[in-house]
C-alpha cells in the first residue's frame, strides 16, 4: 500500500518524500476563483482563507512541478467541493487544463457533474473519486466507472467488509473475456482503492456534510447540543454536552470525557493519530484490496505530519514483517502506542475485534 | 544585501501578488517590500516584469484591494534547488498602508482562533450572538412551543390544500404504525397534533394527496418489506399517491434493496399502478432499469448545496447560493436522458434557490445539513461520545426516545443519525411556499421531525 500523503506547502514536499510519503494530494486556487467565489463557492473542502492549506499561485505549481519531476512522486490536485454552480464548470476546465500543462495530470473530484463536464470536454486527466461524493459501494463504482476513473477514495464510513466486497467486485468483473465484461479502458482493470488511515476523523460524512466550513465560523458540528427525551420531555442529565461534543478533531477544545486509554503524546504534544486513526485495521485493509492509504493533514504542523508519514511508513514496514494480523498489531502497538493510542478509530469496529483477540 | 525582515508564508487567501501576468506566491512581506520566488525555467524573469500587482484581502468588505506597484527595486535573486527567490522593495506609501492593515487583520484572527472559541470568534469576525449559544429551550415540548406556537395553522392549511400536489412524509417507525392504525382522515388529525402539539390555531382537515414513505437520511428507518407492503397496501385503498424513499444504500444492503425494488414493481404490476422512488444512491439507478414502474426522484443526498442554520452570518456574495450543479443543463440532460430522474427534491433551506424548469418537489419546513452512516445518536447512547461511531447493525431505535437540542436562537436539532435546520419562515408565513410554487415547485412535502 502506497503512502498519499496531504500537502499545504511545496515546502514540506522533499521533507515528506524524505521520510516516505509515496503520493500528494493538495489543493490549488487560483487568485482569480477566490476573488469573484470567496469562500461562498470554493474550488476544494477546505473552504478558508486564512490557513496555508492550498498550494498559493500557479507559480508554485511550477516549482512543484519540478519537484515532482525530480522525485516521481506524484501530487492530485483536489477540485472535491460536493457541487459546483453552472458558470463554474468551464472555469474549473480551463484550470485544469492549465495544470495539466504544466504536468498535473490527476484529480480527485466529488461532484459528479464537474466529472461528466470534463468528459464531455475531452479532457482526459486521471479521475481519483473522491471520498466525498456519495455512498460508496459496488453500485456507485460501476456506475462512476462509465466515466473512466483511476481510483476510488473510501470515504470515512466505509467498513473494511464493504471495502473488500467492492474491490472483489470490481475486480471480479474486470477479469478475463466474459460476458459480463464492461466496456471500460484497459487501465479500469487496476482500478486503485484508497482508504483513510491517520487524522481528522469527522463525525459526519463529507459528502453529506453542507454546512459551512468557513474561517469565520467554526464547523456545525461543533456547536454544542443536549441529549434530550423525545417523549416526556426530560434531557438526560448524564450525557448534557456529552462527551466529545463538539468534535473530534484534534484543534478543537471540548469538554472531553476520560478516555478508556490515557493518550501518550511525545514531549512536543504529538501523539500518532490523535485526531482520527486506522493503524489497527492496515493489515486487514491491505487484505481487502486497498492500494493506497490517505493521510490527511493538509495544513497540518509540519513536524506532526513528518512524523505521521514516517509512523505510517513504519507500520506498513511492520506488515511486512508480521506473519498474522495479530503479530502485525502487537508489534505496531508496542513501537508506535507504547503509551496507549487516541481511541479515535476510523475501523471502530475492527479495533474492537482485534483488541478482543489480543 | 537588504533585508525584508517581514512575516513569512501569509496564506495565499490572503495575501496574492502578480508579477505582469503570472501568478506569484509572495513568501515574506514587510512594508518595505516582498519576497517572492519562482521556477528555473519560469517566463517570470525579473527583467522582463513591468509592475506587481498585490492583492490584500479584507475580510471586513470580504474582498480583495489591490495595489499597482510601479515603483520598486528588485535585488539579485537567490538560487534554491528548484526555485529562485527574489527580494523586491518599495517605498509605495498605498503599499505600506494595506501591508499594514493586511498584518493587523491577520493578527487579530490568528489571535481569535488560537485564544477564542468558535462561537467568540463568529462574533468578532460576523457579528453571531455567541451568548445565546448558551440558551437552550428546557425540552423539546419547550422547543416546539417555542417555534410552533405562533404558526398560523389555517392559513398554512389553506396553502397546502390549494398546492398543486400536498405530500406527507412519513419517514419513521413511529408513523408507519400511526398510519396503519387509522385511516387518513384520523391520522391526519393526530399527526398534526403529535409533530406539533403547539398550534394555537385548530388545523382545518387537510390531506394529503400523496405519501413518501421512507427516510432519505437514515437506512435504518426504512420499512420492512412487510411494514412496506401494508403501507403500499392502504394507501392504494385510501387513493393516495405514493413514493418509497430511499437513502444511500450500503454495500451489504444491495441485494435486499434490489429486491425490495422488484417487490414493489410486482406491486406495481398487480395494482396497475406506478410508483414514484428517491433515489440517494447511485447504484439504484442500475437497479431501475429492471423496474419499469419504478420513476425515479433524485434525492436530497445526492442534490446537493450548502445549507447551514448560520447562513445569515456568513460573509460573502449570497448570490451564488442560489444555483447548485443541477441549474447545469448538461448535468440535468444527463440525469434525465441517462440516468432516467423524472423529478427533483430539493429543500427550503432559509434562502432563495434558482429551481429549474423540471418537476421539483419542495420538502419543508427541516432542511438536512449534516448526516453519517454511522449513527452519532447511537454513538452517544451507547459509549457517551457522538464520535466513537460504528456501523448499526441491530439497531435499537435510540431515535424514538432521544433526540439532540441545539441553541435556541439556531433553530436546528440532531434527529437520527442526522442533524436539520428549521426554515421556520415557511411555517410563519406560508405564502413563501406558494411564491416556491410560482418559483417552480409542482410538490409541497410536508415532514415534521
Amino acid at each position: 500500500m502506497k503512502i498519499t500523503a496531504g500537502l499545504g506547502s511545496i515546502d514540506e514536499y522533499e521533507r515528506f518524500v524524505n521520510v516516505g510519503a509515496d503520493e500528494f494530494f493538495c489543493g490549488y486556487v487560483p487568485y482569480e476563483w477566490t476573488k469573484k467565489y470567496g469562500t461562498v463557492m470554493p474550488l476544494n473542502r477546505r473552504e478558508v482563507l486564512s490557513y496555508n492549506v492550498q498550494i498559493g499561485s500557479l507559480g508554485e505549481l511550477e516549482i512543484l512541478a519540478a519537484m515532482v519531476k525530480e522525485y516521481e512522486k506524484p501530487v492530485h490536485l483536489t477540485f472535491n467541493t460536493l457541487y459546483y454552480i453552472p458558470e463554474q464548470y468551464p472555469e474549473i476546465a480551463e484550470i485544469i487544463k492549465k495544470c495539466m500543462r504544466i504536468g498535473f495530470n490527476s484529480y480527485i473530484i466529488a461532484d459528479p457533474a464537474l466529472i461528466l463536464y470534463l468528459r464531455k470536454q475531452h479532457i482526459d486527466c486521471e479521475i481519483h473519486l473522491s471520498g466525498e461524493t456519495a455512498e460508496v459501494n459496488s453500485g456507485m463504482v460501476d456506475f462512476f466507472q462509465q466515466m473512466k476513473l483511476k481510483r476510488v477514495i473510501f470515504h470515512r464510513k466505509n467498513t473494511i467488509e464493504d471495502m473488500k466486497s467492492v474491490i472483489t467486485h470490481v475486480r471480479m468483473q474486470n477479469v478475463g473475456d466474459t460476458e459480463g465484461k464492461r466496456d471500460v479502458r484497459p487501465s479500469q482493470s487496476s482500478l486503485e482503492f484508497e482508504a483513510f488511515a491517520l487524522n481528522e476523523l469527522c463525525q459526519f460524512t463529507g459528502a453529506f456534510c453542507n454546512s459551512l466550513h468557513c474561517d469565520e465560523m467554526g464547523y456545525l458540528c461543533r456547536v454544542p447540543y443536549l441529549l434530550t427525551c423525545i417523549k416526556n420531555g426530560q434531557q438526560r442529565n448524564d450525557y448534557i454536552r456529552c462527551g466529545k461534543a463538539t468534535s473530534d478533531r484534534d484543534d478543537i477544545p471540548g469538554k472531553e470525557t476520560p478516555s478508556i486509554e490515557i493518550p501518550a503524546e511525545d514531549d512536543t504534544g504529538y501523539l500518532p493519530g490523535a485526531s482520527g486513526c486506522g493503524l489497527c485495521a492496515l493489515y486487514r485493509l491491505k487484505e481487502a484490496g486497498i492500494t493506497h492509504l490517505k493521510l490527511v493533514g493538509r495544513g497540518n504542523y509540519t513536524d506532526f505530519m513528518e512524523k505521521d508519514i514516517r509512523n505510517l511508513r513504519r507500520a506498513l514496514d511492520i506488515i511486512k514483517a508480521s506473519k498474522t494480523e495479530k503479530d502485525y498489531i502487537n508489534s505496531m502497538k508496542k513501537i508506535l502506542f507504547p503509551y496507549g493510542c487516541s481511541g479515535n478509530c476510523y475501523y471502530r469496529q475492527h479495533y474492537i475485534e482485534a483488541k478482543n483477540k489480543i | 544585501m537588504k533585508m525584508i525582515n517581514g512575516v513569512s508564508m501569509i496564506p495565499f487567501g490572503l495575501l496574492a501578488g502578480f508579477a505582469d501576468q503570472n501568478e506569484i506566491r509572495i513568501i515574506e512581506l514587510a512594508e518595505n517590500g516582498f519576497r517572492f520566488r519562482t521556477a528555473k525555467d519560469s517566463e517570470t524573469l525579473t527583467g522582463k516584469i513591468k509592475c506587481f500587482r498585490i492583492c490584500f484581502y479584507d475580510d471586513e468588505i470580504s474582498d480583495y484591494r489591490e495595489i499597482l506597484l510601479r515603483e520598486y527595486q528588485i535585488e539579485k535573486p537567490e538560487e534554491e534547488k528548484f526555485y529562485f527567490t527574489y527580494s523586491v522593495f518599495t517605498k509605495q506609501e498605498d503599499f505600506r498602508k494595506e501591508v499594514q492593515g493586511l498584518l493587523r487583520r491577520y493578527t487579530r484572527y490568528i489571535h481569535l482562533k488560537t485564544e477564542e472559541d468558535d462561537a467568540a470568534l463568529a462574533e468578532a469576525l460576523t457579528g453571531y450572538p455567541a451568548e445565546k449559544d448558551e440558551i437552550f429551550a428546557k425540552n423539546l415540548t419547550e422547543q416546539k412551543n417555542i417555534w410552533f406556537q405562533d404558526v398560523p395553522g389555517t392559513k398554512l392549511a389553506e396553502v397546502l390544500h390549494e398546492s398543486k400536489e400536498f405530500v406527507l412524509e412519513l419517514d419513521r417507525p413511529e408513523l408507519y404504525r400511526m398510519y396503519l392504525e387509522e385511516n387518513i382522515q384520523d391520522f391526519m388529525k393526530h399527526y398534526w397534533e403529535q409533530t406539533f402539539f403547539a398550534f394555537s390555531e385548530e388545523i382545518p382537515e387537510c390531506l394529503p394527496d400523496r405519501l413518501y414513505i421512507g427516510n432519505q437520511f437514515c437506512h435504518l428507518l426504512f420499512p420492512e418489506e412487510k411494514t412496506l407492503k401494508t403501507l403500499l397496501d392502504k394507501a392504494y385503498r385510501e387513493d393516495l399517491a405514493i413514493t418509497i424513499v430511499y437513502t444511500y444504500v450500503r454495500e451489504n444492503l444491495l441485494k435486499n434493496t434490489e429486491k425490495m425494488l422488484h417487490m414493489v414493481d410486482n406491486w406495481c404490476e398487480e395494482k396497475q399502478k406506478d410508483v414514484e422512488i428517491v433515489v440517494n444512491d447511485w447504484a439504484i439507478l442500475s437497479m431501475a432499469k429492471k423496474t419499469p414502474h419504478l420513476k425515479l426522484c433524485m434525492g436530497t443526498l445526492l442534490n446537493k448545496r450548502k445549507k447551514d442554520p448560520r447562513m445569515k452570518y456568513k460573509k460573502g456574495t449570497r448570490e451564488f447560493y442560489s444555483e447548485n450543479s443541477l441549474n447545469a443543463d448538461f448535468y440535468r440532460d444527463f440525469l434525465r436522458e441517462k440516468c432516467g430522474f423524472q423529478r427533483f427534491e430539493w429543500e427550503s433551506c432559509g434562502y432563495p434557490q434558482r429551481f429549474p424548469e423540471e418537476k421539483n418537489s419542495l420538502h419543508f419546513p427541516f432542511y438536512q445539513t449534516n448526516t453519517s452512516q454511522y449513527c452519532p445518536l447511537h454513538a452517544i447512547c451507547t459509549e457517551g461520545e457522538r464520535g466513537k461511531q460504528c456501523l448499526v447493525e441491530n439497531c435499537p431505535h435510540f431515535c424514538e426516545k432521544y433526540m439532540l437540542i441545539y441553541p435556541e436562537h439556531l433553530h436546528m436539532i440532531g434527529r437520527y443519525n442526522s442533524l436539520f435546520g428549521l426554515d421556520l419562515e415557511t411555517l410563519m408565513h406560508p405564502e413563501i411556499l406558494k411564491e416556491k410554487e410560482e418559483a417552480g415547485i409542482d410538490r409541497l412535502v410536508l415532514g415534521v421531525i
